[in-house]
């Protein structure tokens, strides 16, 4: 019974993912990953972290953030994260945080 | 002797009340919703006690283990497919545990993940296979201990305690979009789910079993469960409050299981990130080895193999290729490169469908006086058994079209 509902929900839920969800999905991911990134540059620099745990957060972070780029499509947003990528120090990464939000609140209403 | 028993009981269950699903959604639920999510928690830790002790009780008086009872109970058809569903359930979240691991370990050391992933499974086999079951639960559970520099982190930040206390009452934030209503239900059915997760009780009752359980041991049963699991409750109400303090105003809703650990790393350096990252890997550690064993202990008690840690390999041979098994198709998944927290994702939300089969059965055996005799479920416990119960229907009923609509709860 329940396998069967599951089923039925699935059915009908499927159709109402979209691409715009994807990319809203992913551009709110890579806002906090540039927030994550942030933190652990803003921390790092005081000497608050040990080195192998910061190295090791960066590579994820260049990881989940060039995967969720795959999904934005909107062109500012791209560009605010590729260029955060370029230059990653908690300002940057902190600002391109806050702008790429503003972004995906746009696609959020659209 | 009975004194330490229960003292190292309780202290295991609070050091193996959180695992990687717990860590992610926690912090997810924290960072976006405040201490609102907190009584969700405490109700979902009230379930999960309520269930705990009844598969203690079950296992110690009617020496069934849950998979015997779903078999007897639901049929062979049911039995059957419930079997399906939860293994699947229970080896995704062990390849979700595994990969947790392997990031902690790479975060601890450099080293690759996938690496790290063959070695922490290697290691998992070579515990299951020498240490015995005691051990093995205490080994994780105890060293899981150092997960309490969260607590000790909430404290030293000053959160606002009225707040968190007030998160206790159930409530729905005023003001939310339809949008973020859909999350906020969804984080509830996830929290649920993660704290509820089917393995949990498969696993206490078959240890009950196999610690050769009786009616002397019922009163240590009932404490485990109440104290132990407050206990390691309020650990993941650290992980949430801390998340609603520092994660939520910088706009971090943990996309990386490493995030979690800044959490204790922002009040102590690099200490707090050293004891926090120890902590995780333990009580994901044992998380994994709990998942796999359980899956092994449902196959040999479905089936009618013998089984059980206490017996030695060759004397449960199908089980004891069981649980190898397990672990390697888990390592297999995390290695195809999936993330962790994804993993967490698919876990939680197969764990709350398997939920409702799992618990039917238990219930019905533990309120059966024919087996149970004067140690059949009281008013107590049936009350709050079959208003779980139902409360684990209504959500594994949303728990798909919620995940579906909110992707995994990020939108």
């Amino acid at each position: 019974m329940v396998g069967r509902l599951s089923l039925i929900a699935l059915l009908l839920t499927g159709g109402c993912s979209s691409a715009k969800d994807e990319e809203l999905a992913a551009a709110k991911g890579a806002r906090s990953v540039l927030a994550e990134w942030s933190a652990v540059e803003r921390l790092d620099g005081a000497g608050r972290l040990p080195s192998a745990y910061s190295e090791a957060m960066r590579a994820k972070a260049r990881e989940t953030l060039a995967s969720d780029r795959k999904s934005i499509r909107d062109a500012d947003a791209g560009r605010t994260v590729d260029a955060a990528a370029k230059v990653p120090n908690a300002r940057t990464l902190a600002a391109a945080g806050e702008r790429l939000e503003q972004a995906a609140n746009r696609l959020e209403a659209h | 002797m009975k004194l330490t028993e229960l003292f190292l009981g309780i202290l295991t269950a609070v050091g193996g009340f959180v695992d990687v699903s717990e860590l992610v959604f926690m912090s997810q639920a924290g960072s976006r919703f405040g201490y609102a999510l907190i009584w969700v928690v405490v109700l979902s830790t009230v379930g999960i006690m309520v269930f705990g002790e009844m598969s203690g009780r079950v296992a110690a008086i009617a020496k069934q283990p849950v998979f015997n009872l779903m078999r007897n109970r639901l049929g062979l058809r049911l039995g059957l497919i419930t079997l399906i569903a939860s293994f699947v359930s229970n080896l995704i979240t062990c390849a979700a545990e595994i990969g947790g691991v392997a990031l902690v370990l790479q975060l601890l050391t450099g080293a690759p993940m996938r690496l790290m992933a063959v070695a922490a499974t290697a290691a998992f086999i070579a515990t299951v296979w020498f240490l015995p079951f005691k051990w093995i639960e205490r080994t994780y559970g105890l060293l899981g201990l150092f997960m309490l520099v969260f607590g000790a982190a909430l404290v030293a930040i000053h959160p606002p305690w009225g707040q968190i206390a007030g998160g206790m009452v159930p409530q729905v934030p005023r003001g939310l979009s339809t949008r973020d209503m859909i999350a906020f239900a969804y984080f509830a059915v996830a929290l649920l789910s993660a704290v509820m997760f089917p393995y949990e009780t498969y696993f206490y009752s078959s240890g009950g079993i196999e610690d050769e359980w009786g009616p002397k041991d019922l009163g240590i049963n009932k404490l485990t469960t109440i104290v132990g699991f407050s206990l390691g409750s309020l650990l993941a109400i650290a992980l949430l409050a801390s998340a609603a303090q520092l994660f939520g105003p910088a706009g971090i809703s943990p996309e990386m299981v490493g995030t979690v650990a800044l959490q204790a790393g922002v009040p102590f350096g690099k200490i707090g990130i050293l004891l926090a990252l120890l902590g995780m890997l333990f009580a994901i550690g044992g998380a994994a080895i709990e998942t796999c064993l359980a899956n092994a202990y449902s196959l040999g008690q479905f089936f009618g193999w013998r089984w059980g840690r206490h017996r030695p390999p060759r004397e449960a041979p199908r089980f004891t290729l069981s649980w190898m098994a397990i672990f390697v198709v888990a390592l297999v998944i995390v290695l195809t490169g999936v993330e962790p927290v994804e993993l967490a994702e698919y876990a939680v939300v197969a764990s709350i469908l398997v939920l409702p089969l799992t618990y039917l059965p238990l219930l019905l055996l533990a309120g059966d006086r024919a087996y149970m005799r004067v140690h059949a479920n009281g008013l107590l416990s049936k009350t709050l058994g079959w208003g779980f119960y139902v409360l684990i229907v209504v959500a594994a009923l949303a728990a798909l079209p919620l995940f579906l609509l909110t992707s995994g709860g990020q939108l």
